[in-house]
């Protein structure tokens, strides 16, 4: 058993490597469809990823060396996020006790090198995305790390593969309205770590408004490219930890697991196009409201779990 | 059943703290009507559990809470509201965010509470107490924290619905009698702060009790400056 | 244990070597410096022996002090912090040279290197002292080498307020609580020897070692500058001469928490009120710490602020480890008091590294007004590298050693939270949400900081800058070395806190390790996620470097100013636009005061925007406590109830102080009341019913705990109720 997992690990990586842009053409033709347009073709992002490395970069005269390092070390952060969470299958390719900080953290690590890459510039229009992006992160720290810890207490663990296996199937049973609670928050962290429409619109091209996209103005070539595969990968990353925390699966579900986790990623996918259709982006003076409101639920179902007295 | 229930005990909780983040006195209104129909609900699923199906005391009491409070008593808000040519936003003393962190902080404080709470019987659910307690201090918030006399009488509907569940442990050994007179009261109270908010308008134009403050405040300096 | 006599006296040697050649300054300093840094080795040595498993553990010398005795021991608590206390002067000894080659003054060059030598041996001599009376010599030699080197530049009214605010505030914690507690120790055991103290005080009852250990937190937490006794920090900190100040915020500070972990070492074990106490004034002081720091606008006073965070973040560490040591749970106790250690150690080292390079930023542009600075990446490109090296490691992130500690202390907050029962886990879990919004807010501030003073364009044209000379970041890069290997090799200096935490909590190195793998996983993780790290960023670096030796050669253009053509550094985002957002969510905790002027009309006059965000600890609590105090002695001294001397002419009255927020908002309620607004009565009433609840809750609660343990044991009064319920409703 131990063997087959190592042996399949590996391939089961590249997949999940080659999955993201995937996710976005998903999002891309939900919203075409919503919109009445027939959408870009399903391998476009891929082509735009080639076309990208392609070409040739420029560089404002401002920026030094920090705004090159700026994507790389963001995409290796989280290539190595890549490496903990457990995308298709149960397991990750490495795991610990507390591998949670560390994902966590260097989900914070890329953000700090892309802020800073961005203020390189010296350009006010990415300055406030910049202070747009730490203010927003900062406040769904809080949420995220309730979330983490009602389903570490519920599956009394703290090894995010342990966490979003079989054991929270269990919990489930146990303390459903908890983890129902946990859910809703890690959703709200989803889309304000991804950068996605009630906080920010990623389609939008008036500086003013974004926030992620108005980071990245001035990177253009295989930088660009980098930041692009980052968005889609950041989002299938945490898209699976949701996925694995909503619907987790029992024992007896292993072998098909990983088609329906595809399944589930694109049904994900297609949630995010839905909700960037019918919805509009909220005010940014009322995103903090948002996430507050992400940190309460989820601090209720902190509540609420340790009121059960779950063991 | 048990899951489903501690489900719309959560509900009513989040519906609590909605209702302190929505900044238009109508959604506070719809979010009133919508806690107002969980809540009778709740006396027909305590029958349920207990004896298999809704008796004939659940029901009528189901039935008069939907149509007082979950359609009577917001229409005639919502009617105040358009007649009365407020100015349709909350307006809060305290801000939105702070206030759902300290009404937040208020559940958490009653699931602690409630913990600690003798009861004589084991309650329906053990979110029944948590969910009563902190629909009663949110109530008293949005009583405290907000500025005009028609979100006042929304927190006083709202400390109502958490008495409302902390009468649900006593449902069997209290009358019917004295349930109906419950609800006739609050019928009459509302009755009377509709008539009051309405003649607040007619003297000063205004439905801001804060105004009030204001203008016996500038009485009281303009007599001063007399005297 | 040899080396630390053979630190001492060089030390000495250089003390006296700096005041005799005082005619020759460059000599004096040399000297000085010289003598600082090879005790600072002798120390780290001494302390890193002892970590490791040797060295001979006390030196008693026949002297006698009034009251007690010279003795000197070593054990794995003062090793640790020995550690410390060496890398820090070892580094910032040599940077000195550098730091003071541009103004070398006779006077204040060899009184520096006098002081310093003088206040690194009172900082050993605390951590290994084993006697009261010789702890509380050397605690008081410290602090006053601290006071005269925070006022070298006396001519400087703000560098005198800084040293007396420090030395009123170190002597009242001294004085009230820390003496006190000690003389109570010792009095209790009948001796004034470490040794014994635990002895004695391990029979007395929990209540009086809870009040011992709460007025040992004020007393050492006002040294250590938690929160709300952290006030003289960001004003005495930023004054002093550049190596003072990483020495103060790097380890003087520290010799705070060494107090508060040897008073714990005598203490039989604690409620756990004690430890959730413990936690909470960490979390206060780590939030709040970095949010005033967010909202600072000068290099070193955000600096010190970011250590009143810092020690926070060691107070949660140091809580955890109560409230395992409390509980039982010697997976987290080993945990927290291993983080908080580890913790002591990084914060010497990144904020030390910080506060060097911070003044070299100073020393090259001769200002710390971060809004004025702007594109040193260029012109200093090693010191900007060596301050992104300590900003990386203060926000915690991987690779480097902030991140290490803070892991250890999550992995105590998360143990906790899993393995205590009940609601009590509450506070671990609030523990880690401040961690984890601490990290959140640290990051968005040293952005701030990173990406203005370092990043774009110069926003002052006026600003001369130059290089930084070798031996400064020769000092930096010592530092910065060690952040990174601690970062990348925790499985290595992990372990070595075996012997500190066992001080603490009474465990052998094996139980350390084993305690510590029931919970989280041993450190030797995080080198192989940092090899992962390492490799992904040399990948994406080849592939960069290949795919763009095919292209074009990069063209090198103006940022693009959307479409705007002329655009000018002034119109740089601010250090206070980044924050502002932030500060402003956050306004109910901090009351930031803006002014803003905005230009309007056709032809607009010029306009201005201000922020400012004071210090509510300060303006709230300790001006008008201290003004009463004044008044009060004024009082007595005149004879008045007004405090005025009759005869003597008026004393000017003092400048109008903007009223602090703490009382806009008692003079607001008291408004409301006077006018009568509904909703205050209502407060009122609310707040009496609260009240009267929580009483009769808590209260019935305790009475009749047996009674519900039983209801709940006793179940069938469950079953029994549908029945009743069928007989109720049938008719």
């Amino acid at each position: 058993m131990s063997f087959w997992r190592t042996v399949l690990a590996i391939p089961e990586f590249a997949l999940v490597l080659a999955l993201p842009p995937l996710l976005s053409s998903i999002i891309a033709r939900t919203k075409a469809w919503f919109g009445g347009r027939t959408g870009p073709p399903w391998l476009q992002p891929y082509f735009d990823l080639h076309k990208l490395i392609r070409k040739g970069a420029v560089y404002s005269r401002t920026t030094t060396w920090l705004f090159r390092a700026g994507p790389i070390v963001n995409l290796a952060a989280l290539l190595t996020t890549a490496t903990l969470v457990p995308v298709l299958s149960q397991h990750s390719l490495i795991s610990f006790a507390g591998d949670i900080i560390l994902i966590a953290y260097l989900l914070a690590l890329g953000r700090m090198f892309t802020v800073l890459a961005a203020l390189d510039t010296g350009s006010s229009f990415e300055g406030m995305g910049a202070a747009r992006e730490v203010t927003f992160g900062t406040m769904s720290e809080p949420a995220l790390f309730l979330c983490l810890a009602v389903i570490a207490i519920a599956t009394r663990s703290l090894r995010l593969s342990e966490m979003l296996g079989p054991q929270l199937f269990a919990a489930w049973h146990a303390v459903t309205p908890a983890l129902l609670l946990v859910v809703g928050a890690l959703l709200v962290v989803l889309l304000t770590e991804t950068c996605r429409i009630p906080v920010d619109d990623p389609a939008t091209h008036l500086e003013l408004t974004m926030i992620h996209e108005v980071m990245v103005l001035d990177h253009s070539g295989p930088d660009f490219a980098f930041i692009t595969y980052a968005a889609a990968l950041k989002l299938t990353l945490l898209g699976s930890i949701l996925l694995h925390a909503a619907l987790p699966m029992p024992d007896r579900l292993a072998a098909v697991g990983p088609l329906l986790r595809l399944i589930e990623l694109a049904g994900l996918a297609l949630l995010i196009g839905v909700i960037e259709s019918m919805t509009a982006r909220l005010r940014l003076n009322h995103v903090p409201r948002l996430l507050a409101g992400a940190t309460v639920l989820s601090g209720l179902a902190t509540v609420l779990i340790l009121t059960r007295g779950h063991g | 059943m048990q899951a489903i229930l501690d489900a719309v005990f959560m509900l009513i909780i989040l519906l609590d703290l909605a209702m302190l983040a929505v900044s238009r006195l109508a959604s506070c209104i719809r979010i009133f009507a919508m806690q107002s129909l969980l809540l009778a609900l709740l006396p027909l699923a305590a029958d349920t559990l207990h004896v298999g199906i809704p008796g004939r005391h659940a029901l009528l009491i189901a039935g008069v809470t939907i149509a007082l409070k979950a359609i009577f008593i917001p229409r005639v808000l919502e009617r105040i509201i358009r007649t009365g040519e407020i100015h349709r936003e909350v307006e809060p003393f305290i801000g939105f965010t702070a206030s759902v962190m300290i009404g937040a902080l208020l559940a958490a404080g009653s699931f602690a509470v409630a913990r600690r709470l003798p009861l004589a019987e084991a309650p329906l659910s053990d979110l029944l107490l948590p969910a009563s307690l902190s629909t009663v201090l949110i109530g008293l918030l949005v009583l405290i924290s907000r500025v005009k006399a028609i979100t006042q009488v929304i927190g006083f509907l709202v400390v109502e619905n958490g008495i409302f569940i902390f009468g649900l442990m006593l449902l069997p050994q209290t009358p019917l009698l004295v349930e109906l007179g419950i609800l006739l009261d609050v019928f009459v109270g509302v009755f009377i702060m509709a008539i009051v908010v309405h003649h607040i308008r007619r003297e000063f134009d205004h439905m801001d009790t804060h105004l009030l403050a204001v203008e016996a405040n500038s009485a009281g300096a303009a007599s001063g400056g007399e005297g | 244990m040899n080396f630390i006599v053979w630190s001492l006296i060089v030390l000495l040697v250089g003390a006296v070597w700096s005041l005799l050649s005082a005619g020759w300054p460059r000599w004096s300093l040399a000297g000085g410096l010289t003598c600082i840094a090879f005790a600072g080795l002798a120390a780290t040595s001494a302390g890193l022996i002892r970590l490791i498993g040797g060295g001979q553990a006390a030196h008693v010398f026949a002297w006698l002090l009034p009251l007690g005795t010279v003795k000197l021991a070593i054990d794995g608590l003062s090793a640790c912090f020995l550690v410390a206390i060496g890398i820090s002067s070892v580094s910032a000894a040599v940077y000195s040279w550098g730091y003071w080659q541009h103004e070398m003054q006779p006077r204040a060059v060899c009184t520096f290197s006098a002081l310093l030598c003088v206040m690194v041996a009172a900082m050993v001599l605390v951590v290994c002292a084993a006697d009261v009376v010789l702890f509380l010599a050397s605690w008081e030699l410290m602090s006053l080498a601290a006071f005269f080197l925070i006022g070298l530049h006396d001519r400087d009214p703000a560098a005198r307020r800084g040293a007396w605010m420090y030395l009123i505030a170190t002597h009242l914690g001294t004085a009230l609580f820390v003496v006190p507690v000690l003389a109570f120790a010792s009095s209790h055991s009948g001796s004034t020897d470490f040794e014994s103290l635990r002895a004695g005080l391990g029979s007395i009852g929990a209540s009086t070692a809870a009040l011992l250990l709460v007025l040992g937190l004020i007393g050492f937490g006002t040294k250590a500058g938690f929160m709300p006794m952290h006030v003289w920090l960001p004003i005495a900190h930023p004054v002093a001469p550049t190596p003072v100040s990483a020495l103060l915020s790097g380890v003087v500070v520290k010799t705070g928490i060494y107090g508060l972990l040897r008073l714990l070492t005598w203490l039989p074990t604690l409620p756990v009120g004690c430890a959730v106490a413990m936690l909470i004034v960490g979390a206060v002081s780590g939030v709040l710490g970095v949010l005033y720091a967010l909202a600072q606008h000068d290099i070193k006073r955000l600096l010190a602020y970011h250590t009143v965070e810092n020690i926070g973040i060691i107070g949660l560490g140091i809580g955890m480890g109560m409230l395992g040591q409390s509980t039982h749970q010697t997976g987290l106790a080993a945990l927290g008091y291993a983080g908080a250690l580890l913790h002591v150690l990084n914060h010497a080292l990144f904020k030390g590294l910080l506060f060097l390079s911070g003044g070299a930023v100073i020393h090259s542009t001769g200002t710390g007004a971060i809004d004025r600075l702007g594109g040193l990446a260029r012109q200093t490109p090693r010191n900007a590298a060596l301050f992104l090296v300590g900003a990386v490691a203060i926000c915690g992130l991987p690779p480097l050693n902030g991140f290490v500690s803070e892991w250890l202390i999550y992995g105590s907050l998360f143990g906790g939270a899993l393995q205590i029962p009940g609601l009590r886990a509450a506070t671990p879990v609030l523990g880690l949400v401040s961690l984890a919004l601490m990290g959140g807010l640290a990051l968005a501030c040293f952005s701030k900081v990173f990406a203005v003073v370092f990043l774009g364009e110069p926003r002052d044209a006026a600003l001369q800058t130059h290089g930084t000379p070798g031996s400064m970041l020769a000092g930096m890069a010592l530092l910065a070395l060690l952040c990174v290997a601690i970062g990348v090799l925790p499985g290595v200096f992990v372990p070595l806190l075996a012997e500190g935490v066992g001080v603490l909590t009474r465990q052998s190195s094996d139980e350390f390790q084993s305690a510590i793998r029931q919970v989280w996983a041993p450190a030797t993780a995080l080198t192989w996620m940092a090899l992962v790290l390492a490799s992904f960023v040399a990948l994406l670096a080849i592939v960069r470097r290949q795919v763009l030796g095919h292209a074009p050669r990069a063209a090198r253009v103006p940022t693009w100013g959307c479409g705007y053509p002329y655009p000018s550094p002034r119109m740089q985002y601010s250090a206070s636009s980044f924050a502002w957002s932030l500060i402003s969510s956050f306004r109910s905790l901090l009351w930031p005061r803006k002014e803003a002027l905005a230009p309007i009309g056709p032809f607009p006059q010029a306009g201005h925007l201000e922020t400012h965000t004071a210090d509510l600890a300060e303006e709230g609590l300790f001006a008008p406590l201290f003004a009463g105090i004044a008044r009060l002695f004024a009082m007595a001294r005149t004879l008045t109830w007004t405090g005025r001397p009759t005869i003597a002419p008026p004393i000017r009255p003092p400048p109008a102080r903007e009223a602090a927020p703490l009382r806009v908002v008692l003079a607001r309620l008291l408004a409301a009341i006077r006018r009568g607004s509904i909703q205050v009565y209502l407060t009122f009433m609310v707040l009496t019913l609260i009240i009267l609840f929580l009483i009769e809750g808590f209260s019935s609660g305790r009475v009749s705990l047996p009674a519900n343990q039983g209801s709940a044991g006793a179940s069938p009064s469950r079953a029994g109720a549908p029945p009743a319920r069928v007989e109720g409703t049938g008719p």
